[in-house]
């Protein structure tokens, strides 16, 4: 009686070990899914700014190619280096899109 | 969600950071002498005429490797495939000497050229694909390869002639010429430069093993025979690695802002003599 | 492919000078292509020159020399109207030769 107690606990114990495993990893690819997506439209962002830098798309690039391998702590962490690029090449153009000047002119 | 509202905020800015529309009119002949003042002021013992052999100005190491590589050009091979393409016949018996003037022979001095048709620049590379497109052919390259050879044979037979494009006195021409004027200017990528901060306030100095070619001149001379590529290459596939040496994402070959950028550029370089098909480090 | 050479002989005072464009690969066999494979060695390996019908330089090339070389050597003899020709054989047996006049 015990004893099939025991293997009834250990199996339901080992189900939801691998059931929470498999909640954890859906959620880390949800996550970098979501990443990579704000980081393809910052950069899309940068584009139309003209100063869509070339670092950022690596990044995206080794974003997704991570995903695609199901690496999703790499791919999070390349996709949040993407959107740190692009959000400074955006800055950097909004804050120069004003101040460019004809250089022999001026 | 915080990352959804910054998202949403920095779309809804973007309309009210797009460039102001230029506040004064748009004068080319006006930026034309501005340009050639400042660096005629930079360097008063460089013949106006002197300015296409760019770098060989101010190296003479550079200059004596140029002569040694132009006792045989390197671009003879190109010179030579280039002539073949050109004269060989489309399937419908045409050839592209039917879509240009003088059966495209000593005109390449003229582009890029204002399209009053489709409201874009075509530059030779460009003309040459619209030539293929209007006889049923997909379009080439136009950084490289066969269609680079066709516009080294093109310009060989433009050489000495004035470049001569024209800016009509046509708005679209005009802001076409202004926003490739306002790309070399404006800075951009990683490193954040633009073109100007290495061929106007560097011209003539060295970066890392190079000398820079002044803007002025340096559009007289593609294609070019580079040999770091070991290859022929025009003058967009030069935009396209500019924009990667300075940690710029690089846009598409025809996309309008290499055209404008080459429309600005060339013009620029009005009046000085073709000196193309060059050969560069 | 189309193996073009260039060839220029000039002669002055008693020397001829003569310059080859030859076109040519030149694969050393150690670069990777685009997709990561390595490119085939493809490489001139024995190239000659000859003035009227006689060998005058032989040149044992191989990998280490560049993609279309450009090579340059002087003689003594030589005048104008003699023939110079340059002949070459490749690593896949492949070969080419052409002549010029001596200007």
């Amino acid at each position: 009686m015990t004893r099939m107690f025991q293997l009834l606990c250990g199996a339901a114990f080992a189900t939801a070990l691998v059931l929470s495993a498999a909640r954890a990893a859906n959620a880390d690819a949800i996550l970098a899914k979501q990443s990579i997506a704000v980081a393809v439209e910052l950069q899309a962002h940068a584009m139309n700014l003209d100063d869509g830098w070339s670092t950022t798309e690596a990044a995206l690039q080794q974003a997704q190619a991570a995903y695609a391998k199901h690496d999703y702590a790499m791919a999070l962490a390349q996709a949040q280096h993407a959107q740190k690029l692009a959000r400074i090449s955006i800055a950097q153009a909004e804050s120069q899109k004003k101040f460019w000047r004809n250089e022999v002119a001026n | 969600m915080r990352v959804l509202f910054v998202v949403l905020g920095m779309l809804l800015i973007a309309p009210l950071v797009q460039a102001a529309p230029p506040s004064v009119a748009v004068e080319p002949a006006a930026d034309l002498k501005a340009f050639r003042t400042n660096f005629r002021s930079q360097f008063p013992d460089l013949l106006l005429n002197g300015y296409v052999n760019g770098p060989y100005n101010f190296s003479k190491s550079e200059r004596t490797q140029w002569n040694q590589i132009m006792e045989f050009p390197p671009y003879e091979f190109a010179l030579q495939e280039g002539k073949e393409l050109f004269e060989t016949k489309f399937p419908d018996g045409k050839s592209y000497a039917s879509c240009f003037p003088n059966g495209g022979i000593g005109i390449a001095q003229t582009y890029p050229k204002f399209d009053a048709i489709s409201s874009k620049v075509a530059t030779l590379g460009i003309a040459l694909n619209e030539c293929r497109d209007a006889h049923g052919m997909q379009p080439l390259n136009l950084t490289k390869g066969p269609p680079a050879a066709i516009e080294t044979y093109m310009v060989h037979t433009s050489r000495g002639k004035p470049i001569d494009v024209t800016i009509p006195d046509d708005p679209r021409a005009l802001a076409a010429y202004e926003a490739g004027k306002e790309y070399f200017y404006s800075r951009r990528g990683q490193l954040n430069f633009s073109c100007a901060s290495c061929h106007v306030q560097a011209a003539g100095k060295r970066l890392r093993g190079d000398v820079l070619a002044p803007a002025l001149g340096i559009a007289a001379i593609f294609p070019i025979y580079r040999s770091k590529w070991g290859d022929m290459g025009t003058l967009v596939r030069r935009f396209i690695g500019c924009n990667k040496k300075v940690n710029a994402q690089p846009v598409k070959a025809d996309s309008a802002r290499y055209r404008n950028l080459a429309y600005f550029l060339t013009y620029m370089s009005n009046g000085l003599p073709m000196a193309a098909p060059g050969a560069r480090p | 492919m189309a193996y073009t050479i260039l060839i220029r002989a000039m002669a002055s005072g008693g020397t001829t000078t003569v310059e080859t464009l030859v076109k040519h690969p030149m694969d050393s066999g150690f670069v990777k292509g685009k997709d990561g494979k390595i490119i085939p060695g493809h490489y001139i390996e024995v190239i000659e020159f000859a003035h009227n019908g006689n060998i005058i330089l032989t040149g044992y090339w191989g990998p280490a020399i560049s993609k279309n070389p450009f090579s340059k050597f002087s003689f003594k003899g030589g005048k104008l109207g003699d023939t110079i020709s340059v002949s070459w054989v490749d690593n896949k047996g492949e070969h080419t030769s052409t002549s010029a006049k001596i200007m």
